[in-house]
């Protein structure tokens, strides 16, 4: 297999420091207090978010804050082979806590004593960088539920394949055996919250310089999700006549 | 910057279905200089110049089949479609890295166009369309893109053998050309015709395109789907389709599906062809599982194949079954006098074929009587009925020259090529420059074999030189042996140290080792050795008992497993010792100084350190890694000196002194096991490449110190060997030496019965006594003759993963000894860096890779050793042979000589002075006697060719005249002439000397 061939050409014809295609929804779920669709590449992503609202598990509850409660599923039908994962199998509830743990640090928790906020994300076509997607779509979800955050959290993949630097992994470059890079980043203030290396090792002189390009691509993501936001914002101040 | 536009793919393999994202583009650039374009992503550099004569864009068909063309002829400015090299890497990986190579040469102007990912060059799959037409669509909509862009500045030609492109694409008023077309206009690059590999259905097609289309309608069909279908193109190249027109000569191979269930129940057998080496006309078939090969006989029965072919083989009915022959058949000149036109050769064919069978008859019949009385000859004959796959390889060698060829030179015409292999047939090829190739060394390669062509078809790759030249000569070895002998490239060396020769051994590794600096360390060798492997101390212990070490080279720390030194070390798996030259294995640096064990330089060793008692019984054994100094490195010669002379009383002469007498009991020890080599000086077993070069035989003095140097390497072999099978019982690394065939030793037997010796072959014990009770009064040099001929009727020995083979089997028979390996010379063998690593491993000091411990791989790596092992003896013999040849130009010498083996219609005479044999034959061709008045006949069962007044057989010592001729096959060849002198003169002469 060859990732990057010599005229600097991905197997889907992208450049190496190039995103796929992005486009984000908000608002699709009408029940929900916030929803959002997120789709890079054929990746797409479903996430509602319920809440602020009373506890539903009393022993779980918390005096001075909010919980976050992440619920994360794949669509048995979002890949190439069809097969069933349940809600509780480890690699699932590995995601759905890390995801809740980076949510953590940015939603307001103490504005809210004794609530919980639920996220549910449900993976609708799975096509690489889930993870990143998830983070992504729920940000969105959130923003539109109207829940107080410091900041965005902007996620992205990334990876050192064939001595190249690729940014924004699809499937078939996450099975090559390199290692896959998660950066999630707070665009604002271009911190790191979140950092996942799975499958591989990888030299640390190389490192820096994935880090880098993942903080890059998460920019570009943020300056994306700023637009769209601002869209929805605009249709949906339009549609009630405010303006 | 990016197109936002996709476009989904399906790929179905199983039941899945496969999406992929493909995004087009609009800054991928045309890469010539002539356009000014904005927007684009600009390499440094634009590959295709303002100033060239025309573009032109190759379709996958003519990159598969052309590479040698593409690579050799000096075409520039080229456009590769990505759909194109897709198509490419999809068929052939080799093609694909061969092109990709191609692409980033700057000097040939190649230019990969991603019209795949272009917005106006990606083509969408019609509906009912195939793959191969889409890619057709796709070149055709590419070319068609740069004709437009391009219009007035710069001519496109889209060069391929597609009529169905062809057609569309002049539709569309594109420059179309076949390549042959194409070939023709290039009026200063004739030999670029030469270069082209000629698809079997379109052998006359560069002569009238329409004419051709005309003659051949059902043929049209089928060589539509074939272009179509370009992934099986390859595989149907050695299938042939029935052409009513043309008779065809050899029998048709079965079905794929045919020999496929043959297999499965049995009824066929697949296994490797191997040819004679001195009966081109005679082959066997070595089947896996199977104890006896199956001979073939006959162009018939052997069908088209190559020495080294993968093949299917039936067996014949019992009553068919024959014995080996014993004529010599050489594809001599004499054979087919003029090829040049296919019906020439075709009514030569039908003539030539009968003279051929009536001789298979002839000996058949003769031998059917022989067989009932001798009874155990007789072998299971076969006849192939498929090829699997083939082996091919460049062949080089010579283009053959007549009386014929000489007049039409310089037209386009056929000639045969004559491999140096004489185990490959003559291959015919075309060419329009025979002026420029006769005297040349060439090298070709083999293209198909058709049912109706009596040669096969191959073409033209390069010119080496001139033929007799020794470098050129010297090279033709190096290729036809397989060897690898470009220098090291820039990888391998950037994996040695970055010091060079000023490196120094790091205080922390000195640490890490068993410090021996101290030690009184010597090595000993032949003079002028480079790369010194070994070297011993001895030190008398106060309990009567000798501490001996030996300290080999510690070649692994500097090679590192999966490093790209390995991997080329790997690939060549042992140095190359030529008459003039040495083809490394490792890198100079390495090899001749880092780990070269120099006086008097501190260097890295691994050593293997026993207690011997007086009598060298071993009380234990110590391995390790150290560091060592050696004090002195002697010659041979030097440490013979000082050894005899009892005046020097320095350390290392009592050194050498104790040693010897070490050396002396363990070499007792081994005779009275029955250890062969130890007899005869000249006749070694694989053990020390020095001494195995025939020639060395009379110039190499073997001394007592030789012996001793010998004997603690065989004990550090054979204690390494013990432990590492014991680490490892499923995957060491061990050499074994099996015993000789049944039978192998018949003919010798036959051939000592008539001077009334015999030789006892139950054992390597009885055969070592034996050996040593074979004189003759009359014959000085009987007893090393008898000695040679029984080497000759061993087996090889070769290097196994111990997991393969029974325990049983390990046995080494030359040596005696129950379990051995290598480990003394890793500079010169890669078998040996294996073992190092292995006993690395067993002794705790570094772990063992997954590689190493998986008995699959390593008997995976030990073929390769043994393969290339044997290619490096057939290279050194035959640079023997070479400079003999050069030793003998222009000389007549008369000189003694032993018959070494009796045939049917010849004798070979060895000529021990010179190491040279010849064949001195008694009947010609037609089957008539050479001497008149002597009417030779032969006796199978003596081994004899009798004749009223004379016979002549096995050990007859006779008179010969060596002289080197010019020879009318190869092109002018020189070999070297055998004529009989004594006891009756008969004078060889070639009849179409090439000086006539």
């Amino acid at each position: 297999m060859e990732y990057v061939n010599q005229e600097g050409l991905r197997i889907d014809g992208r450049r190496v420091n190039e995103l796929r295609k992005i486009q984000c929804k908000l608002g699709v779920l009408k029940r929900a207090d916030g929803s959002a669709l997120f789709e890079q590449g054929f990746t797409r992503v479903l996430v509602a978010v319920y809440g602020p609202r009373e506890i539903t598990q009393r022993r779980k509850k918390l005096h001075d804050k909010a919980i976050i409660n992440v619920e994360y599923s794949v669509a048995t039908f979002s890949m190439t082979r069809r097969k069933k994962t349940s809600k509780r199998n480890k690699i699932s509830q590995e995601i759905a806590n890390s995801i809740r743990k980076s949510f953590e640090t940015v939603i307001q928790l103490e504005l809210f004593p004794s609530s919980q906020i639920d996220i549910f994300i449900q993976v609708l076509q799975a096509d690489g960088g889930i993870i990143p997607a998830c983070i992504n779509a729920s940000t969105l979800a959130l923003i539109d539920a109207g829940v107080p955050m410091t900041d965005y959290l902007c996620s992205c993949s990334c990876s050192f394949i064939d001595e190249e630097n690729l940014l924004d992994l699809n499937h078939l470059e996450e099975d090559s055996g390199g290692a896959i890079v998660t950066v999630t980043l707070l665009p604002e203030y271009n911190k790191i919250t979140l950092l996942r290396v799975y499958s591989a090792r990888i030299k640390m002189k190389n490192f820096e310089t994935i880090l880098k390009l993942g903080q890059n691509g998460c920019q570009r993501i943020a300056d994306l999700m700023k637009s769209a936001i601002k869209e929805h914002t605009i249709n949906q101040v339009n549609s009630r006549g405010i303006l | 910057m990016k197109t936002k536009s996709f476009i989904k793919r399906t790929k179905k393999g199983d039941v899945l279905r496969i999406v992929r994202e493909h995004y087009l583009r609009n800054d991928i650039g045309a890469g010539t200089e002539l356009l000014e374009e904005t927007n684009v992503y600009r390499p440094e550099y634009t590959p295709l110049t303002a100033k060239a004569a025309h573009y032109l864009v190759l379709d996958t068909n003519i990159v598969l089949h052309q590479i040698d063309a593409l690579e050799q002829s000096k075409l520039t400015n080229v456009i590769i479609l990505s759909t194109v090299l897709d198509e490419v890497r999809g068929n052939s990986m080799k093609t694909y890295k061969r092109i990709r190579k191609l692409c980033s040469a700057q000097e040939r102007h190649f230019y990969v166009f991603s019209n795949e990912h272009h917005r106006d060059t990606y083509v969408e799959r019609l509906k009912g369309e195939s793959v191969n037409d889409r890619n057709d669509r796709a070149i055709m909509v590419a070319t068609q893109w740069y004709h437009n862009r391009l219009k007035n500045k710069m001519k496109v030609i889209l060069i391929t053998n597609d009529k169905e492109l062809i057609a569309r694409s002049k539709k569309n008023n594109l420059n179309v050309q076949t390549i042959f077309q194409y070939a023709k206009t290039l009026k200063n690059q004739p030999e670029f015709v030469d270069l082209l590999y000629h698809p079997q259905d379109e052998s006359s097609e560069d002569e009238d395109e329409d004419e051709n289309n005309k003659q051949k309608p059902k043929n049209k069909k089928t060589n539509e789907i074939k272009m179509k279908d370009n992934t099986n193109q390859s595989k149907k190249k050695a299938k042939t389709k029935p052409k009513p027109k043309k008779t065809t000569i050899y029998p048709s191979h079965y079905s794929e599906m045919k020999l496929r269930e043959g297999i499965s129940n049995n009824t066929l057998l697949q296994g490797v062809i191997h040819f004679n080496r001195n009966n081109f006309l005679e082959a066997h078939v070595t089947v896996e599982g199977q104890v006896k090969d199956i001979l073939i006989k006959g162009r018939q029965r052997l069908n088209r194949t190559i020495d080294g072919d993968h093949v299917v083989v039936k067996l014949l009915s019992k009553k068919k079954w024959t014995t080996q022959s014993n004529q010599i058949i050489e594809e001599g000149g004499g054979e087919i006098e003029t090829i040049d036109e296919l019906n020439k050769i075709i009514s030569k064919m039908d003539q030539n074929d009968k003279n051929n069978k009536t001789v298979v008859k002839k000996s058949q019949k003769a031998k059917g009587g022989n067989n009932k009385k001798q009874g155990f000859s007789i072998r299971p004959t076969g006849k192939v009925v498929g090829i699997l796959k083939r082996k091919l390889r460049p062949y080089g060698g010579s283009i053959e020259i007549d009386e014929f060829t000489k007049k039409n030179g310089g037209r386009n015409e056929n000639i045969l090529f004559v491999p140096m292999d004489r185990k490959v047939p003559k291959i015919r090829i075309k060419t329009r420059q025979v002026d420029r190739l006769v005297g040349k060394r060439i090298v070709v390669v083999f293209d198909h074999w058709d049912q109706n062509s009596y040669y096969p078809n191959g073409h033209y790759v390069k010119t080496l030189g001139d033929i007799g030249d020794k470098e050129i000569e010297s090279e033709l070895i190096l290729i036809e042996n397989q060897v690898r002998y470009s220098p090291f490239c820039k990888e391998v060396l950037d994996c040695l140290p970055l010091k060079q020769e000023k490196w120094q051994i790091p205080p922390e590794e000195i640490k890490k080792r068993k410090d021996l600096r101290e030690y009184n360390i010597f090595s000993i060798d032949p003079p002028g050795c480079k790369d010194i492997d070994d070297a011993l101390h001895v030190i008398p212990l106060q309990n009567g008992n000798y501490e001996v070490g030996v300290h080999i080279a510690d070649v692994t720390y500097f090679v590192k497993e999966g490093t790209a030194v390995d991997i080329e070390a790997s690939e060549r798996c042992t140095t190359v010792y030529l008459v003039d030259r040495r083809i490394d294995m490792l890198p100079p640096l390495l090899g001749e100084n880092l780990c070269s064990l120099h006086e008097k330089v501190e260097r890295l060793a691994f050593s293997c350190i026993w207690e011997l008692t007086p009598q060298s019984e071993i009380v234990n054994t110590w391995y390790g890694r150290t560091v060592i100094k050696s004090k002195a490195a002697l010659s041979y010669g030097q440490a013979q000196f000082r050894k005899d002379n009892l005046k020097m009383n320095d350390q290392i002469s009592k050194d050498i002194r104790n040693l010897n007498m070490l050396a002396k009991n363990l070499r007792a020890k081994r005779v009275q096991d029955g250890a062969l080599q130890l007899a005869s000086p000249e006749v070694h077993f694989s053990l020390d490449s020095e001494t195995q070069e025939p020639l060395d035989v009379e110039i190499y003095k073997i001394k007592e110190v030789n012996h001793l140097v010998e004997e603690f390497m065989l004990l550090a072999n054979i204690s390494v060997a013990k432990k590492i099978q014991a680490t490892f019982p499923s995957s060491a690394m061990l050499r074994r030496h099996p015993s000789p065939r049944d039978g192998a030793f018949d003919n010798l037997l036959a051939c000592l019965a008539n001077v009334n010796c015999s030789l006892n072959i139950e054992s390597s014990k009885a055969l070592a006594d034996s050996l040593d009770k074979c004189h003759l009064k009359s014959n000085p040099y009987f007893n090393t003759l008898v000695r040679i001929l029984t080497t000759r009727c061993m087996t090889q020995a070769v290097y196994f993963s111990s997991g393969t083979v029974e325990y049983s089997d390990y046995w080494h028979y030359g040596l005696a000894s129950p379990i051995y390996t290598h480990f003394t010379s890793p500079i010169r063998r890669y078998a040996d860096v294996v073992v190092h690593r292995m006993l690395a491993a067993s002794i705790g000091i570094s772990s063992i890779s997954k590689r190493l411990s998986n008995k699959y791989e390593v008997e995976k790596i030990a073929k390769v050793i043994n393969h290339c092992h044997r290619m490096a003896q057939s290279a050194s013999r035959d640079s023997i042979s070479l400079h003999s040849l050069i030793f003998f130009k222009e000389k007549l010498m008369d000189e003694d000589g032993y018959v070494i083996n009796v045939k049917k219609n010849a004798f070979i005479v060895l000529v021990p002075h010179y190491g040279v044999e010849g064949i001195i034959y008694v009947s010609g061709k037609d089957g008539k006697s050479k001497v008149p008045n002597y009417n030779f006949h032969f006796n199978e069962k003596k081994q004899m060719l009798i004749s009223n007044k004379l016979t002549i057989k096995v050990f007859d010592k006779v008179k010969v005249r060596v002289e080197s001729t010019k020879t009318v096959e190869h092109g002018g060849n020189i070999k070297i002439i055998l004529s009989l002198l004594k006891p009756l003169r008969i004078i060889s002469e070639y009849s179409h000397s090439f000086n006539k």
